[in-house]
């Protein structure tokens, strides 16, 4: 029996039982949705930070104070000397400043990038349009979809602090989206003079000795500077990873959740569909159609439907995450990963087969004899 | 000359429930061409008799011998072949898929054969509308045809394949006269070689027929 016939008939069965048809679509929509979203709002934001982190891991140890706290860089040029001993060539202080637009209210984040910067820093965005702002001058680099969503150009300038000077934007970056990143860079000293803390920076990349390995000087460089945290850009990832935990847990249990009830409304519609049409099946079985091909002809219709629901929730994903999530949180990107698209539908169709199995198996076992019932 | 024997049933017992015997040792010849009628009450076993010729189900005794060949030695993908090329089966209701049109229930029955055993489906299903006088009605959907339209098309759907046996259970038992008259019309009036066993309580439709045999009991009598 080709498969032709058999998903015509299964197109046409779940047409007649259209209203069902829909509930188990809509099912299936919303869990495609679900998994899209809750994947991109939880994991992706967590990878992003470990990609970023894994870019420094080879160079770098990281010195901080605390996640919410910033430090003196005073303290840490004080322990230039026993540093340089440790196995530390070289610092380069960062500070991370967030701050709210008036006109945009969503948290935005300003990075004060030291001169010179790592290399590694470069890799995170590329610049699109204008230059990047000079050392000690009042200037910034602004994401392009930020640039785009506040209509400002190459000229404009934005205020982060209000009450306090403005940054004149001379560029524009795109970001790469599989690695966080900031919204506005501008020099560091900029940015701790709009703070009004002279020195303050929040973290400090310790950059190690050519030939030797982050996790080799880590001991005696957190031995130097034993009144701050000292970790190795390794552990710092695992421990980001670790944070994120809770919320990928939260994610994955509403995303089986609702994988559930979709499995289960699949099967409640395939098995009502297969109880009304038992007749139809002992028709088809007494013209011939074999266990196989009636089986095929239900999973067809299973297909269908997950076909229909998974377009639908990736098309309702995208709008969520573009209309809902981007404003909220713009660094997430406008767009499920083409992987995660591709491991939600694997993963739907499993929920679709799981649901479909056992009214198949009923459809197939149908009794031709089921129609002579009557008169036998 | 010996007319050949297209299909056989030798000492074909049934039970069901309780032991009860609804076919107790049955034999019946079924010869190329001929037209068979089967009367007796409900319950007598007709329907049953039809089922176990058609393959429908493995009879409890005795055996079913289509062309020289035992049913029960074939497996079960061959008996879902032999019903697809060798059998029309009508049944007492239309049992039309009713999301279907008329075409397509029609056609429905050539899906099971391969392409070069069927040839042109189009030609052959409008010719069998043509026959049935459901030409204009192909593209109507089937729950929306009227009792009479609707055997004659699940009779069309059973002769699609040009089978050289049909069976039909009670096909006039929900028409009125003139829709019998048809249906029996269609099943006796194809190929000359065509066997058509047809069970029935109307006296017209087994008097139409070439040969009528009586069952009672679970035995031809």
């Amino acid at each position: 029996m080709r498969i032709g016939p058999l998903a015509r008939l299964a197109l046409r069965t779940i047409g007649y039982h259209w209203p069902r048809t829909c509930l188990a679509a809509g099912a299936i929509a919303a869990s495609v949705a679900t998994l899209l979203v809750t994947h991109t709002v939880s994991e992706r934001q967590a990878e992003r930070s470990s990609r970023l982190l894994e870019r420094f891991e080879a160079r770098y140890l990281v010195a901080f104070d605390s996640y919410t706290t910033t430090l003196d860089a005073e303290e840490l040029a004080r322990h230039r000397p026993q540093l340089e001993r440790a196995g530390v060539v070289r610092r380069h202080d960062f500070l991370l400043a967030p701050f709210v637009d008036e006109a945009d209210p969503i948290p935005l984040l300003l990075c004060g990038v030291p001169a010179p910067e790592p290399d590694e820093l470069r890799g995170l965005f590329t610049l699109v349009e204008g230059r990047r702002p000079r050392p000690g001058a009042a200037e910034a680099l602004v994401e392009r979809g930020l640039a785009e969503r506040r209509r400002l150009g190459i000229g404009d300038s934005i205020r982060p602090f209000e009450g306090r000077e403005p940054l004149l934007i001379v560029g524009l970056f795109a970001r790469e989206s599989d690695v966080a990143s900031a919204d506005v860079y501008a020099p560091l000293s900029v940015v701790q003079r709009l703070r009004q803390r002279p020195g303050e920076i929040s973290f400090s990349l310790l950059e190690v000795a050519p030939g030797r390995r982050p996790e080799e000087v880590a001991a005696a460089t957190a031995g130097v500077l034993h009144e701050m945290r000292v970790l190795t850009l390794g552990a710092a990832r695992a421990r980001a990873t670790a944070a994120a935990a809770p919320l990928r847990l939260v994610a994955r249990s509403l995303s089986l959740v609702v994988s559930v009830l979709a499995a289960t409304v699949v099967f409640l519609t395939l098995w009502s569909t297969v109880s009304e049409r038992a007749a139809d099946y002992a028709v088809l079985r007494a013209m011939g159609f074999g266990p196989g091909s009636i089986l095929v002809g239900v999973l067809c219709q299973a297909a269908v439907l997950g076909g229909v629901g998974t377009a639908i929730g990736t098309i309702a994903a995208s709008a969520i995450l573009r209309g809902v999530v981007s404003n909220v949180h713009p660094a997430l990107g406008l767009w499920p990963d083409g992987s995660v698209v591709g491991a939600t539908v694997a993963a739907t169709l499993a929920v679709v087969v799981a649901g479909a199995a056992i009214p198949a198996l009923r459809a197939a076992r149908a009794a031709p004899t089921t129609l002579m019932g009557q008169t036998m | 000359m010996t007319v050949p024997v297209v299909i056989e049933a030798r000492k074909l017992m049934v039970e069901y429930a309780r032991g009860r015997r609804v076919l107790d040792g049955v034999d019946l010849v079924l010869q190329r061409g001929e037209s068979v009628a089967i009367v007796g009450p409900s319950g007598s076993g007709k329907s049953t008799l039809l089922a176990h010729l058609a393959a429908l189900r493995p009879p409890d005794g005795g055996e079913v011998v289509f062309e020289g060949r035992a049913l029960a030695s074939r497996s079960s993908g061959e008996l879902d072949r032999f019903r697809a090329r060798h059998v029309g089966f009508v049944f007492q209701r239309a049992a039309l898929l009713p999301f279907l049109t008329v075409s397509e229930n029609v056609s429905l029955a050539l899906e099971c054969l391969d392409p070069d055993e069927c040839g042109d489906r189009v030609s052959r299903v409008g010719a069998l509308l043509e026959q049935t006088g459901l030409a204009d009605l192909a593209d109507r959907r089937a729950d929306r045809l009227s009792v009479g339209e609707a055997q004659r098309a699940a009779v069309a759907r059973a002769l699609v394949k040009d089978p050289p046996l049909v069976l039909a259970d009670e096909p006039t038992g929900s028409v009125d006269e003139a829709a019998a008259d048809l249906v029996v019309d269609l099943l006796l009036g194809g190929r000359p070689d065509r066997t058509v066993l047809i069970a029935t309580h109307d006296t017209r439709v087994s008097g139409r027929c070439g040969r009528v045999l009586s069952i009672k009991g679970g035995q031809l009598v």
